[in-house]
């Protein structure tokens, strides 16, 4: 009977050491992100790991006064939303359609569209450069949201997919039965069902457009259009640096990825659960 | 009949996704769009007769530059405000300004006026950069040093216009060369490396380097060590040298692969540039090869611990190297006759005595004409000027001289080499694997 408590309180222990590791690895970056935006330049190159002298948010006030961020926060907002919500409406009726019809060219078409996901990032730049010009979308935010909601495109398709093939095809002929047509079969019973598909999709598509440096680079010039990626460079130059502003700018950066990751993870976890059983 | 419904349907959704997009593009046209006909073919507009000319800059953010470009900038709207106007674009990071130039070069809309920081773009781009040779009359000719031309020309052309000379040497510190019992720096590379040998048995880690961004720390040493024989001096001023099987470039090589191993930080593999000032900045290093440019970062307390800059020394590379060269300047790649000269005005205006006179007390940066001079610099930066003068072998630096892929070679080289998973010669071999391919 002692032995078997023993057993358990190990066993209880190695899963608190397992657990306590993991969130050391995932939130200990961030929390030294955040430390590290109220100390000097000084105390991040002398202590890197040592808690900040004083907590001044000095650090925050040069970010902003070095780059246009609060510009660039907008900016990625909105080209992020509107790009995630482009993205998820049209891939999700084009996934629907590869997910439940059966048509001639159905297996090239989904080869077509998933095979971009091979396609080097920077095989695309000129391009894409020089498209965008010729239409008169450079250096605007419709050009990057076209571009992202493009980008994610694949990844996009193969989770929703995915997910509406894990979704019973009964119930959907329970709707025709009951005199629903195809639209509205679509948006009223096939498209709530699959919330959980759409979610995951739309967080890793916001998180492609919000994380994207090199398009938003190439497409742009001014800062009406330029996105919070590019700010970051503003600290660091070839001969010049400073950490505490950068880790300031930091933090401000990665606070909507969190923040989106965090109220929306149950989605993202029923989803990926379904997929993998069902899938 | 369903069936064929849903044929239609299908075909529909189909279609309205190329709608969708198309109406995307389509309405961004007629509504808030920038006019990018002409501000990207011809990267400016023309408004009455104010002629604009697009600039992108790197001088941005914490460059040391920015200060002195905004002065600039808002000086010449001042002085040109019923001529010209500029438009800047900003690029911050060096390497992001030389990726988009890349980009706008194949699809041959450059800018106005390019400054790539020092990185070669001359050959890679001359084909759309202008010939300024006959633009440059003889006063702006005799402004500027023999060398700093020499730099950005090419077969007798100009392609650039120069406003600072690289004098780099390296920089160390006193207290901890005196901890080590050294007391003056090294005449040799042999003295050198006994002196790195003894500021290890001090405890003192000897030089900072690096490996990232083409390894400017490192590869300063490098150049400097290939340039102490004649032969190596004339290939440290060659431009785009294709051959680095050498037996010069091969020793030095294998001299700083025994720095790597031996000498420097765990963290020079890999790392960039801050990362070796860093740990100079904290006394972990006692060498660091770089120009005067950092200089006003030894005087700035939120980097440094008051009274870092007077322990601060400046010494020729081992066997009386310096780098004394000119640095690649201004581009201009207007495309009609009005543009062009509101470029050379600008850039006229940037190269300027006045300009240049508050670049070298604003950045630390030397001017490229000889005469510009001030009394209130900091006095390291005139000791580094002093080196300079009276060095036995002047050479130039790598990013001026040899092709941008081999630059960029160097970063992917590094690595290898510091790990021991290449040899000095196959370090040699696969730099002038990527200049062939030039």
């Amino acid at each position: 009977m002692k032995n078997k408590g023993i057993v358990v309180a190990f066993q209880n222990l190695i899963r608190w050491i397992y657990l306590a590791f993991f969130v050391l690895i995932s939130i200990g970056p961030l929390i030294w992100i955040v430390m590290s935006s109220f100390k000097s330049n000084k105390e991040i190159l002398s202590s890197a790991f040592a808690m900040p002298g004083s907590f001044n948010f000095s650090g925050y006030k040069a970010a902003l006064d070095l780059a246009p961020i609060f510009k660039f926060y907008g900016n990625s907002l909105f080209i992020g939303f509107v790009s995630t919500t482009l993205n998820i409406i049209v891939v999700s009726m084009a996934a629907y359609i590869l997910a439940r019809c059966c048509f001639k060219g159905k297996t090239i078409l989904t080869l077509l569209l998933s095979s971009s996901l091979l396609i080097p990032t920077s095989s695309l730049l000129m391009p894409i450069y020089i498209i965008m010009t010729k239409i008169g979308l450079y250096d605007s935010k419709t050009g990057l949201i076209i571009v992202y909601a493009a980008l994610g495109l694949p990844a996009s398709l193969f989770i929703i997919k995915s997910y509406f093939q894990s979704i019973p095809v009964e119930l959907e002929e329970a709707a025709y039965l009951d005199g629903a047509g195809f639209i509205r079969t679509y948006f009223t019973i096939v498209f709530p069902i699959a919330k959980s598909g759409l979610a995951t999709a739309a967080i890793l598509q916001f998180l492609t457009a919000w994380n994207e440096f090199m398009f938003a680079l190439i497409l742009t010039k001014s800062t009406n259009a330029r996105t919070l990626p590019l700010a970051l460079n503003y600290f660091t130059s070839q001969f010049s640096f400073n950490y505490t502003a950068m880790f300031a700018a930091l933090a401000m950066v990665i606070i909507p990825s969190i923040l989106i990751y965090t109220l929306l993870q149950e989605q993202i976890t029923d989803s990926m659960v379904a997929g993998s059983i069902k899938g | 009949m369903k069936k064929s419904i849903r044929k239609c349907l299908v075909a529909l959704l189909t279609c309205s996704m190329a709608v969708s997009l198309f109406v995307g593009c389509s309405k961004e046209k007629g509504g808030t769009a920038p006019d990018t006909e002409s501000s990207n073919v011809n990267n400016t507009e023309e408004t009455g007769k104010i002629v604009e000319i697009s600039f992108p800059t790197s001088w941005v953010g914490v460059s040391t530059n920015t200060e002195w470009f905004n002065d600039r900038l808002a000086a010449f709207n001042e002085q040109y405000k019923d001529k010209y106007k500029v438009v800047v674009e900003e690029i911050a990071g060096d390497q992001a300004y030389v990726d988009k130039m890349k980009v706008l070069y194949s699809s041959n809309s450059l800018p106005d006026v390019i400054s790539a920081g020092g990185y070669n773009l001359i050959d890679p781009m001359k084909d759309q950069l202008k010939d300024l040779t006959d633009y440059i009359d003889a006063d702006w000719k005799a402004a500027n040093s023999e060398v700093c031309w020499n730099v950005n020309s090419r077969d007798g052309k100009i392609y650039g216009i120069p406003y600072s000379r690289q004098v780099i040497g390296y920089f160390y510190n006193k207290d901890l060369f005196a901890k080590a019992g050294i007391t003056e720096p090294a005449k040799t590379w042999d003295e050198f490396f006994v002196q790195c040998d003894k500021l290890l048995a001090a405890g003192i880690t000897p030089v900072s380097m690096d490996t990232a961004d083409s390894g400017w720390l490192t590869s300063l040493i490098l150049g400097a060590m290939v340039a102490s024989t004649d032969e190596g001096e004339q290939f440290m001023n060659t431009s785009l040298p294709s051959n680095y099987n050498t037996p010069e470039f091969i020793n030095a090589a294998a001299m700083i692969q025994k720095m790597f191993q031996k000498y420097t930080t765990s963290d020079a593999i890999g790392g960039k540039y801050e990362n070796g000032a860093s740990n100079f900045f904290m006394e972990q290093t006692a060498i660091i090869a770089n120009g005067p440019w950092m200089v006003s970062d030894f005087y700035d307390t939120a980097m440094v611990e008051e009274g870092f800059a007077d322990k601060i020394g400046t010494a020729m590379f081992p066997e009386g190297v310096m780098y004394n060269s000119g640095k690649i300047g201004f581009h201009i790649a207007s495309k009609t006759e009005d543009k062009l000269n509101a470029s050379l005005d600008f850039v006229r205006f940037l190269t300027s005595k006045e300009s240049q006179q508050k670049m070298l007390e604003m950045t630390g940066d030397i001017p490229s004409d000889v005469t510009v001079t001030s009394d209130t610099i900091y006095p390291i930066i005139n000791e580094v000027i002093e080196n300079g003068n009276n060095a036995a072998r002047n050479i130039n630096d790598f990013q001026s001289l040899w092709y941008a892929n081999v630059v960029d070679e160097i970063s992917i080289q590094y690595p290898l080499l510091a790990q021991g998973e290449i040899t000095p010669e196959k370090f040699a071999a696969a730099l002038t694997k990527a200049a062939e391919k030039n």
